[in-house]
């Protein structure tokens, strides 16, 4: 007992010694700061506070000799009396480097008005947004860069990180550093917000002074995601400032052809991607029938892919998402100008900040054709086909935090080009192509804080697209002849007859709300809505029969690969066709930091479709592992849906008519993704990733066959001899009237390597990936490649740095052949009489004449095309003026001269030995020739 | 005859004498320790070695090694500045030669009269034209040359390098980069680039407090290679605004970001330009 009593009073003895030293500093502070200081100086009184262990910097010019303490501060916490003692004088802290505290102006903002008023004490709502900078994809941390933001400054450690204090709301983030290009990250602020990776962009010679910017990202789940910075379009050989050209080359996304723009996303049509640009869906995302882009580079602030995988918020798409936001203009001058021109246009951005005090900034770009001045001059009758657009932005930030912007875009494009096809110029045979396209933007968003952990952005959106089209000719048919030995293009050849209009309209009226929320350290909340009020028209004549000739009947002559780009049969020849409707969205997401280096990402989205009268509900997950500061895993899986609507048509190769009887009963397109990658940092340059995937699609919408009542309708017109019963199409055909028709399943792998250059002395960067995919779908009864199935796909892209002025660089593209439907015969052409019969059509001799037999659906997608081969290459020269300004580069695709093979294509020949021509395989339908082509850059 | 006999008695009678303890002389100094930041070695001329500390006098001769960790700043007797980066070793060979071995070290010529200082190592011999630049020698940092190498940089003004009877200049904002080879490349490097980062490091720290605006701003545009794009309203303001802190450890772009905005004032940097705007 009694050791147990001695036990206990050294115990309280030991406590009492270790806490008296407290007692007696805790006192002594109470002593020094209880009522000693009103009236004093209040530099002097800062300098007491220093000596109560605060670290204070201040300056005469702030704190004037003149200012003394108004009253006795309430607080006996010193750093509670530093802000008593400022706030009278209309000044206040911020936290500064190493624990300092300075002295700067209070804001002025209403918070301190009523604070003042209330004779209390309030700063302003603080949040710290932190995070690392590195160099692209390789996480090299970046040192020394600095970020000003909302007037204040760091600068990056040895380890690339940084930690700036902001007030919640929109945010400005701009990182500067030595051989990068300067960026701009925007931000919604809120309480806790998560750490943010800044990707810089090693700067070639002639970007330094330019001011683009790429976004900043938070460490996402969504595996299969690759941001580009508009320079890196700029710089790949072969993509001539388009983004799509460039995406291109990035694994699982394959060109449709060499001419459009088209691309489709592992084996996803092109009417699968949604493209959204500063947050409004673009419908029409192409200029020139996809020769290139609706996306000026010059303005744009980043390009973001998901080729899947990705998170609640969005959706209505089963292939991938595009992101575009234009960047704001500039707002360190009032006002600059730059210029460039490409192999297809030039053009002219005009930026500044606001005028007099307001914070904020607009930019102007304008973009046209060029090569139609030049070439209107030597053919004085046509008008070339041209494009013309003109964009602004405008962003003003009434108060910290908030933001307004305001976005219009107003795009035409038209041309009036006749066409004659001479050799039997006695035939006089021309055609017309007629064209007018508008495409229309104008979106309105506000960004405000809800408070201290919260944010809020509102954007209204209005967007018109339309288009008329007006085709009509007639042409010698290399696809039709008889077997005649005569003068074989007056004779023996048919005509085809094209006559075609079209009018198309999507408008799309928009509201998209997003609420963000931080709840504890671990999770930020995301939910919101979106709205669209579509009125969409789709209308057209097709007045000549004989150029329906594609193996799809409801096939638009679009850019189906390995088809002959000919109208499907089934096409009606007269259509008028409106769709008014609804859809709309709800999403939540919780981004979920479960513990260090692990994170999940649950949502859950629900879409509803006025046209397809349905709800679906789509649930989603993502998850990041840090195996190692260097290995990541990423994977996703989760239900993707897409609602039928005319306005994803205008990307399809298809048509299905959404005023058939048959619409009634379509539901939403739906499929599944799995993905699953490992990204490692081989060194500090060089980012390796696989990345497998598997998309299972259902209720795919396609045309149904024909009905055998149908089928007996459409060839009861027929009047054609015994012997020519096998050219009578009797086949159930494709239509156009839509079903739930389809299921398919694309699964594979790519290999990703990117060398992205650590500064301006590493000669080499650029990127390697390979990929392996299988995409089938299964309808009619069969399952077979989808259109866009390519097995094998390699490319590399890199620049060579030659000496300080020079850079040479290169695309590489390899890939085996996408599907294509062969021919399976010939049969006789059909030509109406005036009583409504079809006989066997005859050339002046009486020969029957026979056309290519595509077969039906049992026939599609059974044959492939070649293999695809192309290297681009451009030499860019960087003049050493005075600005360094200039940039000048050539460079000359397929420069190896490949004849790349876009469709099967077939010709009927001259058979002495029998009755009918022979068909001869021919694929004259090539991609790009071997093309010179320049561009040219000034910034003044 | 007799002279040299008088000479010869005259040697004998010296030498002979019982002499005095010698008492060499103290040397001259040539420069004193302006900071040393960890551990820096000297060796004073004639072979005694010491941990150098701020103050300290250096004789003509003396050697400096600093390690991994440290790095010194010395005042040369004229004025001019001498900054030694980690690992370098070098040598004071008189107050207008240094001789370096291996590392990197920094001359702010300052006001003293141009074309007085040498540099001396294995790879050549760099004299300045009234500058500030950089010698870096037998380089070992990851990412640039080997041994034999020799890069300069010049901050200020111009420097020239003599090697086997051939002489380069490099003007301000060039880096001139001989190798062992015989090669010789320059590039563009500017002024205010963080590779200069180390030569802040090393010196002594700027005293804000008490310290006017326009000295502060002068040390931050000096040690930054900035330019200060002044105004009247504000060179005049900048004299009489009195500041109160410290920056120490600070680089000048941080200390700028602190000291700055207790003035009213924000930092903006355009192409090498420091502009100071007001914060509204």
């Amino acid at each position: 007992m009694l050791s147990l009593v001695r036990l206990r009073l050294l115990v309280t003895g030991f406590v009492l010694v270790m806490c008296a030293p407290f007692d007696v500093a805790q006192g002594a502070v109470a002593a020094q700061t209880a009522g000693r200081y009103a009236g004093r100086s209040l530099a002097d009184v800062l300098r007491d506070l220093e000596s109560l262990g605060l670290k204070v910097a201040f300056s005469s010019e702030l704190v004037r000799p003149e200012m003394r303490v108004t009253s006795e501060p309430k607080s006996t916490d010193p750093r509670q009396i530093l802000d008593e003692v400022l706030e009278p004088h209309g000044l206040r802290t911020v936290a500064g480097p190493k624990g300092t505290w300075l002295v700067v102006r209070a804001r002025k903002t209403a918070t301190n008005a009523v604070s003042a008023m209330a004779g209390t004490v309030t700063q302003a709502p603080a949040a710290v947004v932190s995070g690392q900078v590195v160099t692209g994809a390789n996480k090299a941390p970046v040192v020394g860069a600095a970020i000003e933001a909302g007037g204040r400054r760091a600068v990056t450690d040895k380890a690339g990180r940084f930690a700036i204090e902001a007030t919640p709301g929109a945010l400005v983030l701009e990182v500067t550093a030595k051989g990068f290009v300067t960026q701009r990250v925007d931000l919604t602020v809120v309480a806790g917000i998560s750490a943010i990776e800044i990707a810089l962009v090693v700067s070639p010679e002639f970007r330094e002074t330019v001011t683009v910017s790429a976004r900043g990202s938070e460490e996402t789940t969504v595996p299969s995601r690759i941001v580009l910075a508009p320079v890196a379009v700029q710089r790949v050989p072969g993509a001539g400032d388009n983004i799509f050209r460039t995406l291109q080359t990035l694994p699982g996304v394959s060109a449709t052809n060499d001419f459009t723009s088209h691309i489709a996303v592992r084996g996803g049509g092109p009417d699968q991607n949604l493209t959204v640009m500063d947050g409004v869906e673009i419908h029409d995302p192409y200029r020139l029938f996809g020769i290139t882009s609706a996306f000026n580079s010059e303005i744009t602030d980043h390009f973001e892919l998901t080729a899947g995988g990705w998170g609640a918020p969005y959706g209505d798409r089963l292939s991938s998402i595009l992101f575009v936001d234009n960047r704001q203009g500039n707002t360190s001058k009032s006002f600059t100008v730059s210029a460039s021109a490409s192999l297809t246009d030039a053009n002219v951005v005009l930026e500044g900040k606001l005028p007099g005090q307001a914070s904020g900034s607009w930019l102007v770009s304008g973009r046209r054709t060029y090569f139609d001045f030049v070439a209107d001059r030597i053919e004085t009758e046509q008008d070339f086909p041209r494009f013309q657009d003109v964009q602004a932005k405008g962003v003003w930030n009434p108060k910290p935090g908030h933001r307004l912007t305001l976005f219009v875009v107003r795009s035409r494009e038209n041309g009036d080009v006749e066409g004659k096809d001479d050799r039997v110029p006695e035939l006089n045979l021309t055609s017309r192509m007629q064209f007018t396209t508008r495409n229309d933007v104008a979106a309105l968003s506000y960004s405000a804080p809800l408070g201290a952990r919260a944010s809020s952005r509102t954007a209204a959106a209005w967007y018109r697209y339309s288009d008329g089209w007006d085709l009509h000719g007639s042409q010698i048919d290399e696809r039709q002849r008889s077997n005649c030995e005569c003068d074989e293009f007056g004779t023996a050849h048919g005509r085809s007859v094209t006559g075609f209009t079209r009018d198309l309209n999507v408008r799309d009226v928009s509201i998209r709300q997003e609420f963000t929320a931080q709840a504890g350290s671990r999770h930020l909340f995301e939910t919101g809505f979106d709205v669209h009020a579509l009125r969409t028209g789709w209308g057209w004549t097709i007045s000549a029969d004989t150029t329906r000739d594609a193996a799809n009947g409801s096939a638009t002559g679009g850019s189906i690969p390995g088809d002959n780009m000919g109208f499907g049969v089934g096409l009606p020849s007269f259509l008028r066709s409106t769709r008014d409707t609804t859809r709309a969205a709800l999403w939540f997401q919780d981004r979920y930091q479960l513990r260090a280096g692990v994170r999940l990402e649950p949502g859950l989205r629900i879409d509803h479709s006025g046209l397809a009268g349905e709800t679906v509900v789509s649930p989603r997950l993502g998850v990041r592992v840090d195996l190692t500061p260097r290995t990541r895993l990423r994977g996703a899986v989760g239900r993707y849906t897409q609602s039928p609507g005319y306005e994803k048509l205008l990307q399809s190769n298809y048509f299905v008519d959404l005023t058939s009887a048959d619409s009634r009963q379509l539901s939403s397109e739906r499929s599944l993704h799995v993905i699953g990658a490992v990204e490692h940092t081989l060194t500090s340059s060089v980012t390796a990733r696989i990345e497998a995937y598997s998309k299972t699609f259902d209720r795919l919408i396609v045309g149904r066959l024909e009905t055998p009542e149908e089928t007996a309708a459409r060839i009861a017109p027929y009047r054609f001899p015994p012997a020519l019963a096998s050219s009578v199409p009797s086949a159930a055909m494709i239509t156009t009237n839509p079903v739930n028709g389809a299921t398919g399943h694309a699964y594979g792998f790519d290999v990703y390597v990117e060398k992205a250059p650590r500064s301006r002395r590493d000669r080499l960067s650029g990127w390697a990936s390979y990929t392996w995919g299988v995409a089938n779908i299964a309808s009619y009864g069969r399952t077979y490649p989808a259109d866009y199935d390519r097995r094998h796909s390699v490319s590399m892209v890199g620049t060579m740095r030659l000496s300080s002025r020079l850079d040479l660089g290169a695309t590489l593209r390899v890939a085996s052949g996408f599907p294509g439907t062969p021919a399976v015969g010939i049969r006789v052409v059909a030509r109406p009489t005036a009583d409504g019969r079809l006989v066997p059509a005859t050339d002046p001799g009486g020969l029957h004449i026979w056309k290519v037999d595509l077969g039906g659906a049992s026939n599609l997608n059974s044959a492939r095309l070649p293999l695809y081969s192309r290297l681009d290459m451009r030499v860019t020269f960087n003049p050493k003026s005075v600005t360094g300004r200039w940039q000048v580069y050539a460079e000359v695709l397929n420069l190896l001269y490949h004849e790349n093979i876009s469709a099967l294509g077939w010709e009927l020949e001259y058979d002495p030995e029998s009755d009918r021509p022979s068909l001869v395989q021919t694929n004259k339908d090539s991609g790009f020739p071997l093309f010179p082509t320049f561009g040219v850059r000034y910034r003044f | 005859m007799l002279a040299a006999a008088a000479t010869v008695f005259l040697a004998v009678r010296q030498r002979s004498a019982v002499a005095p303890p010698a008492i060499p002389p103290a040397p001259t100094p040539i420069a004193h320790v302006a900071a040393a930041h960890g551990a820096v070695t000297m060796e004073i001329a004639g072979g005694r070695a010491a941990v150098a500390a701020g103050g300290q006098t250096i004789a003509a001769g003396s050697h400096i090694r600093t390690t991994a960790t440290s790095r010194a700043t010395v005042t040369l007797i004229d004025g001019a500045e001498l900054r030694i980066d980690a690992n370098t070793s070098a040598t004071l060979v008189d107050p207008q030669t240094i001789q370096l071995e291996h590392g990197a070290i920094y001359l702010d010529s300052g006001g003293s009269t141009p074309g007085r200082f040498t540099v001396r190592t294995a790879s050549g011999t760099v004299r300045d034209i009234g500058t500030r630049f950089e010698v870096r020698a037998g380089l070992l940092r990851q990412g640039f040359g080997g041994q034999g190498d020799l890069r300069i940089r010049v901050r200020d003004g111009a420097v020239q390098l003599e090697r086997a009877g051939r002489i380069d200049r490099a003007q301000k904002g060039t880096e001139l980069v001989a190798r062992a080879d015989g090669t010789v490349s320059t590039r563009s490097v500017d002024p205010f680039a963080a590779d200069w980062a180390w030569t802040t490091a090393a010196a002594p720290p700027f005293v804000v407090e008490n310290a006017t605006l326009e000295a502060f701003l002068q040390w931050a545009a000096r040690e930054g290679g900035w330019t200060i794009e002044w105004s009247d309203a504000l060179r005049q303001r900048a004299r009489t605004t009195i500041l109160h802190g410290a920056i120490d450890g600070m680089t000048p772009a941080e200390a700028l970001d602190m000291v700055l905005p207790t003035c009213g004032l924000s930092p903006a940097f355009v192409n090498g330009k420091l502009r100071l705007r007001p914060i509204r």
